[in-house]
């Protein structure tokens, strides 16, 4: 027994070690930057306050992170519930193609969307050689492009904690309901939908945290008063080269997704464990 | 295919269709609350493969029956038929008399206990007895009140805010047995209920199912592969095998007079010996090797020459140092012994057939006879049966 706590303290050393130096200490010292290293002063928070520029940006970021979750969501939990009721065969494909997106770059995925939604792009030209507008529709430079990108790109981490939620529930759970007088809809609500909440809810939070601190697409496919905190970040760290007013950016960023993620746990069901029988 | 008599139904079709539907016309727990149940030639195949071949059984109103048969006999399917999990591939199923084998599962007004009990994790124990309720929109006051009557009943009152998963497997079973019972069905189905619980538990519990059946003469049918379980919990017992019924009837008749070798040898231990049947001044005899061995009972229409396999249990037979004139006598040989707690389990030679076993009951834990010994070996006549093969 005791030896083999000790093997594993010995295992988990190298890790541990490699987070502590790589990871964490930079972090530390990117906050600590933000309040002013070697000093303590609270000059980049009062300029991020004031300035109502971070603060609409902020907001931005706040507001795209949302409507790309909700989105995330209304897409996300149909398609794994559609997928968790496949044939097991189906269902692996179905997985399989979820996921095969994963395996291509960020940046090759975001040229494949401009492609698509570009003025003389593939829908803009289908819609309009089918006659549904003269004119193409504005698919990019806008909320929406980033929206469409982001949904795309982040839909997954709704689907895989969901399906596998889903895929957790015993069967006869569903069987009992019904002998209970349950119809389909009253089972899914009654038994489904709590059951698949904690799946759920950890998915909405990966996906919002993950949209938070997008950079790229917003970057490519967004116009300019699309512009994310990322944005901000990358633009105060390499063109202004004020960094202790970029980690203040970063660091509130950090601390909004903290407090997200207290707040989740707070709300989340306690003590349900759901076990395969 | 045989069949179990039942009373018809005295209600009218119509009004026992809308009870049936919205499980309501029954004022408490108990009074009458059990239906009828006929299944009729009914039958399953999942592809080529015959799951339940065309059966047909009735279970009286207020009856508990049991369908026991070995793993594979198609007992979880009929159960599920019944409740309307599975869609039959012939035959019907009348509850009340009311034909509901197309009327989908929640529309059945069913009680069913799962194997694994399926009760809801996420559920605290009063919530997992309401919820039949609140699918029928039960106010909650009475939702209140039948719950905790209910987990009364059951004997876990007090337990009501705990979840499932801090319960041990009785109290979870009883759980299940609640919920099923809580919105008062007319027809209960169980699934090897007990299957899950250790023997000590699963004795108590087959006292305590069988008694609340009773007080709420609630029509009950379970499934078991526990031939023991079979015996004490049940009116009648209906017996499968491949998906097919082998015997049904009282369990003491079934058990007494088993029409197959199957059902002989699948309830109890029994004792089987191979013969013909051989005329004598008129009377049948069972014939080995040549010899006439055991008086039959004229009775049963034997013909000569016909292959027939003689079955007699071991606690039907009595075991003397001395012969005794009113009965089937043999002089054998005793084999081994085997202590039981409750019994001594003999084996005994008879010298023309496998060696006959003999329980009787020991009262110090040590046999009255000992290996090598001679004995005599008896039983009435009435203790045996005869199997045509
Ligand atoms: N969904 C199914 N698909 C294919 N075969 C099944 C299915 N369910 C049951 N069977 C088969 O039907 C037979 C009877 O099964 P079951 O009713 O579960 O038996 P029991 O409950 O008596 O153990 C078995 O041979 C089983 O393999
Ligand atoms: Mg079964």
């Amino acid at each position: 027994m005791k030896r083999s706590s000790l093997q594993t303290a010995a295992l988990l050393l190298v890790p541990t070690l490699f987070v502590a130096c790589f990871f964490m200490v930079p972090l530390i010292y990117a906050v600590g930057l933000s309040f002013g290293l070697p000093n303590f002063t609270a000059e980049s928070y009062h300029h991020l306050v004031d300035s109502p520029v971070y603060r609409i940006v902020y907001l931005k970021t706040l507001k795209v992170a949302l409507i790309t979750t909700v989105t995330c969501l209304l897409l996300g939990y149909p398609t794994a519930y559609f997928v968790s009721r496949l044939h097991p065969r189906a269902r692996a494909t179905a997985v399989m193609l979820i996921a095969l997106p994963f395996m291509l770059s960020v940046l090759v995925r975001n040229y494949v969307w401009m492609t698509m939604l570009q003025d003389t792009g593939v829908i803009n030209r289908l819609l309009m050689n089918l006659g549904f507008t003269k004119e193409p529709v504005q698919l990019m430079y806008n909320q929406l492009g980033v929206t469409i990108a982001m949904v795309n790109m982040l839909v997954p981490y709704v689907i895989f904690p969901v399906l596998t939620s889903l895929m957790a529930i015993p069967p006869n759970l569903k069987v009992a309901s019904a002998s209970l007088g349950g119809n389909r809809l009253s089972t899914f609500l009654r038994v489904t939908l709590p059951l698949t909440a904690t799946g759920t809810a950890a998915g909405a939070l990966l996906t919002f945290i993950i949209a938070l601190g997008f950079y790229i697409t917003p970057a490519m496919l967004g116009g300019p008063r699309e512009m994310m905190i990322s944005s901000l970040i990358a633009f105060n760290v390499r063109e202004v080269l004020n960094w202790p007013f970029a980690f203040s950016l970063a660091t509130t960023l950090l601390g909004s997704t903290i407090v997200l993620y207290l707040a989740y746990r707070a709300v989340a069901p306690r003590g349900v464990v759901v076990k395969p029988i | 295919m045989t069949r179990v008599v039942s009373p018809s139904t005295s209600k009218g079709l119509a009004t026992r269709t809308k009870e049936l539907a919205s499980g309501q016309g029954r004022s408490s727990i108990g009074a009458g609350a059990g239906a009828d149940v006929k299944v009729d030639r009914i039958e399953k195949r999942f592809g080529s493969h015959v799951a339940v071949q065309p059966t047909s059984f009735e279970v009286p109103a207020g009856k508990l029956v049991t369908l026991v048969g070995p793993s594979g006999s198609g007992k979880t399917t009929i159960l599920k038929m019944i409740a309307g999990f599975e869609e039959p591939s012939g035959g019907c199923v009348l509850i009340s008399g009311v034909d509901v084998t197309h009327i989908p599962a929640h529309k059945r007004n069913l009680g069913f206990v799962f194997q694994q009990y399926a009760l809801f994790p996420h559920l605290t124990v009063a919530e997992n007895v309401a919820y039949a309720l609140k699918m029928r929109r039960v106010s909650r006051a009475e939702i209140r009140t039948r719950v905790s009557e209910t987990l009364n009943l059951v004997r876990l009152d007090g337990l009501g805010e705990r979840y499932p998963s801090q319960l041990s497997g009785g109290q979870q079973q009883r759980v299940a047995m609640a919920r099923a019972i809580v919105f008062r069905p007319p027809l209960l189905l169980m699934d090897e209920p007990m299957s899950a619980l250790d023997k000590r538990l699963r004795d108590e519990m087959q006292y305590e199912i069988r008694n609340l059946q009773q007080k709420l003469g609630i029509t009950t049918i379970a499934v078991t592969h526990d031939q023991s379980e079979a015996l004490v919990m049940s009116d009648v017992i209906v017996v499968l095998d491949r998906g097919a019924i082998e015997q049904s009837g009282p369990p003491q008749q079934v058990y007494k007079h088993p029409r197959s070798e199957f059902v002989a040898t699948f309830l109890g231990e029994s004792n089987i010996l191979k013969g013909t049947v051989a005329f004598h001044e008129g009377k049948p005899w069972l014939a080995a090797g040549g010899v006439r061995r055991v008086p039959l009972v004229e009775s049963d229409g034997f013909r000569d020459g016909d292959v027939v396999a003689y079955v007699v249990r071991p606690e039907s037979i009595t075991v003397a140092s001395e012969k005794r004139d009113d009965a089937v006598t043999f002089v054998g040989r005793v084999v081994d012994t085997t202590f039981t707690g409750d019994a001594v389990r003999l084996r005994i030679d008879l010298g023309w057939s496998e060696p006959i076993v003999a329980k009787v009951l020991s009262r110090h834990g040590i046999s009255l006879f000992q290996s090598g010994e001679e004995v005599a070996v008896s039983w009435s006549l009435a203790d045996g049966t005869s199997i045509r093969c």
